[in-house]
């Protein structure tokens, strides 16, 4: 059985969208086609009018600089503060110096953290954690952030927070993609929902809350 | 990518990696220098080759009292000996010289050898053979020689020189076979050691990996760090080897061998040098090639 089948989705610039459905319903199948991780066997992925399967091989990694992704285990390095951390994410793709001092503060101050810059990942919590992470997934100023169960590991006053933080990316024009099955988070944004059921979209709705009335799940 | 990031990225990578970066860099010393002492020792074989073949003769021994040979009646006449002389003459210019040693000559010589021995009282003059020595142009030319005189009468048997000393070099190349072969087992259990250096690295570091993909780093700016890590360790290995086999030309090849072995001509310094390029170009190709091979597995982007 392929992962994902018969998927017919268009998601505009600016969107937010949720990713919603069980464990091994194809969700994650979907954020790694559009990262490029994994190609279509049929059928088009088109990201900002790009066929993602033509890229060539050495052309991904540009390709990725236009997206940001954020991920459950936060995939922050233990070893480095807050700021290398941001600054990690700047140095590996060859940014000069007075660039990542210049940019990482604001990219801090962007997710509420300029205070803790100087701090262990250890030192954080788990949303002061996902923080970070956001912060690095944002210094190329992707156009498009992917977050895959980014409130999974944290609880739900602290996915609050993260849901604010997500808004006011997607309010500067950011497409977000959020695979979660966190209900509450869901349906307090009442946003575009898309529900996948065994590789398949069984549901795309404006403006949805995770289960519909009379729908079990 | 900047210099001073993967630079740090690559120490940090060493210090993580501590014990298998030490295996590495053993593993490299130890097999390139067995590389190096086969390459050195065919230097030495060339060059000793070159020496003594230089200074070989063939022997010609004429017939004795005792000499059985069928070209042999009794103790050669000077008539023979006359045209023996002849037909070697006719044989330049593969014969270059002919010396004569008379049976009083060879025994002269042998006193000297055998000064102080009692051997010296059971030999008398004519027990020695008097000989026709003849230096040839080359000396694998023995056989036109050989074939010239078997036949002519007063020759009781010619001796080449060559076939003692290509026995002696025959050993010296089973030995050189031998290192080679320790050599190619060494280099491929370094080339096994490098892949499992890097695949244990790359375990190690997939978190970091995995960011640098997810926000778009270049493949090459991913495996950099990988293989300059792979690169120090060979290098620092070579440099080993190198230290090693210098040490072994100064301090066992001319402080102990030369002055006490004067009749060999050993290898030369520019010789030895000359091998120290290709050590290193061995060390870090191997590793590079070793590396980048496994990081195309285990660090697919």
């Amino acid at each position: 059985m392929p992962a994902l089948a018969e998927i017919d989705l268009n998601i505009e610039q600016g969107d937010f969208v949720f990713l919603v459905g069980a464990s091994g319903s194809g969700k994650s199948t979907l954020l790694r086609l559009l990262l490029r991780e994994e190609t279509a066997t049929s059928g088009t992925v088109t990201v900002d009018g790009v066929n993602v399967a033509k890229i060539r091989h050495r052309d991904v990694p540009a390709y990725r600089r236009n997206m940001g992704i954020v991920f459950q285990d936060f995939r922050l390095l233990p070893g480095k503060t807050v700021f290398e951390n941001v600054a990690f994410g700047m140095e590996v793709i060859g940014k000069h110096k007075s660039e990542i001092a210049r940019k990482v503060p604001a990219l801090l101050e962007l997710v509420g953290l300029e205070e803790k810059s100087h701090r262990l990942p250890s030192e954080l919590s788990g949303g002061e954690q996902q923080r970070v992470a956001m912060a690095r997934a944002f210094v190329n100023q992707p156009k498009l952030l992917l977050a895959d169960e980014p409130t999974g590991n944290l609880d739900p006053a602290t996915s609050v927070g993260i849901m604010k933080l997500l808004d006011r990316i997607n309010r500067i024009g950011t497409t977000v993609i959020m695979a979660t099955h966190d209900v509450a988070t869901v349906d307090q944004m009442r946003k575009r929902i898309v529900q996948m059921e065994d590789g398949k979209i069984v549901r795309d709705q404006e403006r949805g809350m995770y289960g519909q009335s009379g729908q079990a799940l | 990518m900047r210099f001073s990031f993967v630079r740090s990225e690559v120490a940090n990578g060493l210090r993580r990696n501590f014990t298998m970066t030490v295996a590495l860099i053993v593993s490299v010393a130890v097999s390139l220098a067995l590389v190096g002492a086969a390459l050195l020792m065919r230097a030495q074989v060339d060059r000793m080759k070159g020496y003594w073949y230089d200074k070989i003769e063939v022997s010609i021994f004429l017939c004795g009292k005792t000499s059985v040979a069928f070209t042999c009646t009794g103790t050669v006449t000077a008539e023979q000996r006359a045209n023996i002389e002849t037909v070697l003459g006719s044989l330049a210019p593969t014969v270059q010289e002919i010396f004569y040693e008379s049976s009083q000559d060879a025994y002269g010589k042998f006193q000297e050898q055998f000064a102080g021995s009692a051997i010296l009282a059971n030999i008398s003059p004519d027990a020695l053979p008097e000989s026709f020595r003849v230096k040839l142009d080359d000396p694998a030319n023995f056989e036109k020689v050989a074939t010239a005189l078997q036949s002519v009468q007063g020759v009781e048997s010619i001796q080449d020189q060559r076939q003692l000393l290509d026995r002696f070099f025959q050993i010296l190349k089973g030995l050189q076979s031998f290192a080679i072969a320790i050599a190619a087992a060494m280099l491929f259990v370094t080339v096994l050691l490098v892949m499992n250096t890097i695949r244990v690295s790359a375990f190690a570091r997939r978190r970091e990996t995995s960011i640098m993909r997810s926000v778009g780093a270049s493949n090459i700016s991913i495996r950099l760090p990988f293989i300059l890590e792979a690169v120090v360790a060979s290098v620092i290995g070579s440099m080993l080897a190198t230290a090693g086999i210098l040490a072994t030309k100064y301090w066992v090849i001319d402080a102990r061998l030369a002055p006490n072995l004067t009749f060999i001509p050993f290898i030369t310094w520019s010789q030895v040098l000359a091998i120290v390029p290709v050590i290193f170009l061995a060390g870090v190709g191997i590793t590079v090639l070793a590396s980048s091979i496994t990081l195309r597995r285990y660090l697919r982007g």
